[in-house]
């Protein structure tokens, strides 16, 4: 009887995986499916959302699946995961820079340099927005938006502790900056908040100083190892010398090195620090929580003896689209027409409406669509000499943790400027012998 | 003994002489015979596959990565032999300090929560009615999502609005306030702050369970001879527990080395990674530098140790325990 009833089990074990495998790999033919990744957030999923109902309706064969990430972190990993099972989204988010370079280099992104020379885009996308998906002369991506580093600041804290706001046309001194944080000091108030735990807060200040020291060509060329350039160069040095001078200022919140990017924003939103150095994203949440916020924007400080031109922004275009190459063909041809769906006139106006960003692309948006500091942003950038490429996304990943990592060491003071001027050059002499760098002709 | 199989086969002699005349019959009763014997394989092989598909397969997948440099998405994985392994320990101080932290996280945890959890234990089974309230209380961090309890810390820790330091000026150690997670000589110790209050509750309530499997007629007994309370405690209750307590120093062994979520949330493993401990460090490793080679190697080097330690405790407790 027991015998029996073994072989009946077992029998059921094997008749039910076989019935499960069949039916797993038995689909009835289906729509075309494009998997459509971002790390979205409210403001652009809803655009995402839009763009999906308008192109399913015009083409009822296909399926358009949004797949939401938290974060950048979390897509990142998801992504690095999909292809390497193979199963890459058709269409995807990427900020270009390093991290794109890794993926084109491991030929999983789709040359679209076709595409971008038809007739609508080469009218529509600049050349110049397109320089950070772009290498061997080769397109990889459709760049959409720019952000910009400002001083966000409150108007009133300003007023409340007695310092002038220099115009966003004109720029201050860095005696004049540290003037300032004395000022709000003494008034009480936070002068900066950051958010130290995350690292690329503070980074932005290194970046700035850098820029500001040394002009706009010492990180391309440092980086991709032109001749007669090292990360140990003096004014590497200097600019973490100048980034703890305000570090010990008592610049920043109390803590910061441990704050996250919520909690710094909790301290700017409510009021409690000044000025807040960030990217236009910030706008959303704060109109949303606080619509009468005294909000405006100044420019970074000069450094004394710099040669950096002061009109230069920390910046980039941010995100772009691109397609995984990995797929199959029917999917590809849908992708592309996807593509061209997103980037129509009125599609990239509503993504402008509805994410309050400045756009990467020739539409002219009604600025009546914009909040009055975002228009403030756009001349801002427009009258840019240069968008620095944020350090951590224009490198390859390895440099990017150890700048990050060390900076933060700095501001922690368990590391000297010297040191962290060493360790960025001792990864970027090991990726160069690994061949990762350099990442283009300078 | 000569059953071994899964189903009892009884035989007459005359039965066994008609089989083996037939040779299909001899067949089928060969493959029955077969089939009896490895039913128990047969049976288990669903799980097995299971066993070999998701633990086998990944442990050797992580050897067989940590011999490589790679980046996740590149065709080319360059082998280099145990330079992953070198660079471990004579190369990276983040991740000798990691190793450290682990160390000191399941000496801290042992050390704090069993002492405190036999003293709550003795406390809630004293006094019944009390004692079930504070069990409840102290149990309660437990059952809460330990991101959220990393959540709720890490704002309580906040020196902006932060209830630990509110606390503190309160009771007017106002001097001892300070931005806990971002100190770098305090940050470690915030973290094992917020371990323990989630744990207490659970050691308590295992060591609530072994106490009170022993027969209350001991303790009578024992009061009837005439030991103090002190006495009891040290010859009756300390070595009923002492099983109990190998175990637990094991589970926090154990729990030590996966450790990952509360640290991540809280720290990052900052500031200046001096909160890393090992698991976390082979996060940012793998998939923040994108070196998933040496992530693979951390990888390997945690399975090892946590593997050794384990196996001398189990001996350890073996040759204690039946003595």
């Amino acid at each position: 009887m027991r015998f029996v009833l073994a072989v009946v089990l077992v029998a059921v074990i094997v008749v039910a995986i076989g019935v499960a495998l069949l039916v797993g790999m038995q689909r009835p033919a289906e729509k075309i499916k494009i998997e459509w990744w971002d790390e979205w957030g409210e403001a652009r999923l809803k655009w995402a959302e839009e763009m999906e109902a308008a192109y399913e309706r015009a083409h009822p064969d296909v399926d358009i699946v949004i797949v939401e990430f938290a974060s950048d972190e979390e897509f990142k990993t998801k992504f690095e995961s999909a292809i390497a099972a193979g199963q890459p989204p058709a269409v995807f988010r990427t900020l270009g820079g390093g991290i794109l370079k890794s993926y084109v280099d491991g030929g999983h992104v789709e040359d679209l340099t076709a595409l971008l020379n038809e007739e609508w885009a080469v009218r529509q996308i600049p050349r110049t927005m397109l320089r950070q998906s772009t290498w061997n002369g080769r397109h990889y991506a459709v760049p959409f938006d720019l952000w910009a580093g400002h001083f966000y600041i409150n108007r009133e804290l300003f007023e409340r502790a007695g310092v002038q706001i220099p115009p966003i046309t004109t720029t201050w001194t860095w005696d004049e900056f540290k003037d300032a944080i004395r000022k709000f000091k003494e008034a009480g108030i936070i002068p900066i908040a950051v958010g130290g735990k995350d690292k690329w807060e503070l980074s932005f200040y290194y970046m700035y100083i850098v820029d500001r020291l040394a002009g706009s060509d010492a990180f391309r060329k440092t980086i991709n190892r032109a001749p007669g350039y090292s990360f140990t160069d003096e004014h590497w040095v200097r600019a973490g010398y100048l980034f703890k001078e305000i570090v010990d200022l008592g610049a920043f919140q109390e803590g910061f090195i441990g704050a996250s990017y919520d909690e710094a924003q909790n301290l700017f939103f409510t009021g409690k620090a000044a000025m807040w150095l960030q990217g236009p994203w910030i706008l959303g949440d704060l109109f949303a929580s606080f619509p009468d916020f005294p909000i405006d924007i100044i420019n970074f400080p000069t450094v004394p003896g710099g040669k950096g031109d002061p009109t230069m922004l920390l910046g980039a275009v941010q995100h772009h689209y691109a397609i995984a190459k990995n797929i199959p063909d029917n999917v590809k041809k849908v992708a592309y027409d996807f593509l061209r769906f997103i980037c129509k006139e009125e599609n990239v106006i509503r993504y402008a409406e509805l994410s309050a960003s400045p756009l990467a692309q020739n539409v002219r948006v009604p600025t009546e669509h914009y909040p009055a500091v975002l228009v403030k942003v756009i001349e801002s950038t427009s009258r840019a000499s240069w968008l620095q490429m944020a350090y951590d996304e224009y490198s390859p990943p390895k440099f990017a943790q150890v700048h990050l990592d060390s900076l933060a060491a700095v501001a922690a003071g368990t590391m000297t400027p010297e040191q962290m001027a060493e360790a960025q050059e001792r990864v970027a002499r090991e990726l160069a012998e690994q061949g990762i760098l350099p990442l283009e002709e300078v | 003994m000569q059953n071994r199989g899964f189903c009892h086969l009884r035989r007459s002699s005359l039965e066994t002489k008609l089989e083996s005349q037939t040779t299909t019959f001899f067949i089928l009763k060969k493959l029955r015979y077969f089939i009896d014997r490895q039913a128990g394989l047969l049976m288990s092989l669903p799980a097995l596959i299971f066993a070999i598909l998701f633990i086998l397969y990944p442990l050797a997948q992580m050897f067989y990565l940590s011999l490589f440099r790679w980046n996740f998405v590149s065709p080319n994985m360059f082998f280099v032999g145990l330079e992953n392994f070198a660079r471990m320990f004579f190369n990276d101080p983040v991740y000798l300090r990691s190793l450290l932290n682990v160390l000191l996280l399941a000496a801290q945890s042992s050390a704090i929560q069993i002492p405190i959890g036999v003293a709550m234990a003795t406390i809630i089974i004293r006094h019944r009615r009390v004692g079930r309230a504070i069990w409840a209380i102290i149990f309660l961090p437990y059952v809460i999502s330990s991101v959220a309890v990393s959540l709720i810390w890490t704002w309580m820790y906040n020196p902006y609005f932060g209830s630990v330091n509110g606390f503190l000026q309160f009771i007017g150690l106002g001097f001892l306030a300070r931005p806990w997670l971002s100190d770098i000589n305090t940050a470690l110790i915030a973290i094992f702050g917020t371990v323990n209050w989630i744990y207490i509750g659970l050691t308590t309530t295992m060591i609530i369970a072994t106490l009170r499997s022993i027969p209350p007629s001991i303790f009578e007994s024992a009061r009837i001879d005439g030991l103090s309370g002190f006495q009891e405690f040290r010859k009756i209750t300390l070595p009923l527990l002492k099983e109990l307590i190998v175990v637990l120093v094991i589970i926090d062994i154990a729990g030590a080395f996966k450790f990952f979520d509360l640290i991540w949330v809280m720290t990052q493993g900052g500031p200046s990674d001096t909160t890393h401990v090992t698991t976390t460090w082979l996060y940012r490793a793998a998939f923040r530098a994108s070196e998933p080679g040496y992530g693979a190697a951390i990888g390997v080097t945690i399975f090892i140790f946590s593997f050794v330690i384990v196996q001398l405790l189990i001996k350890f407790t073996r040759s204690r325990l039946t003595r």
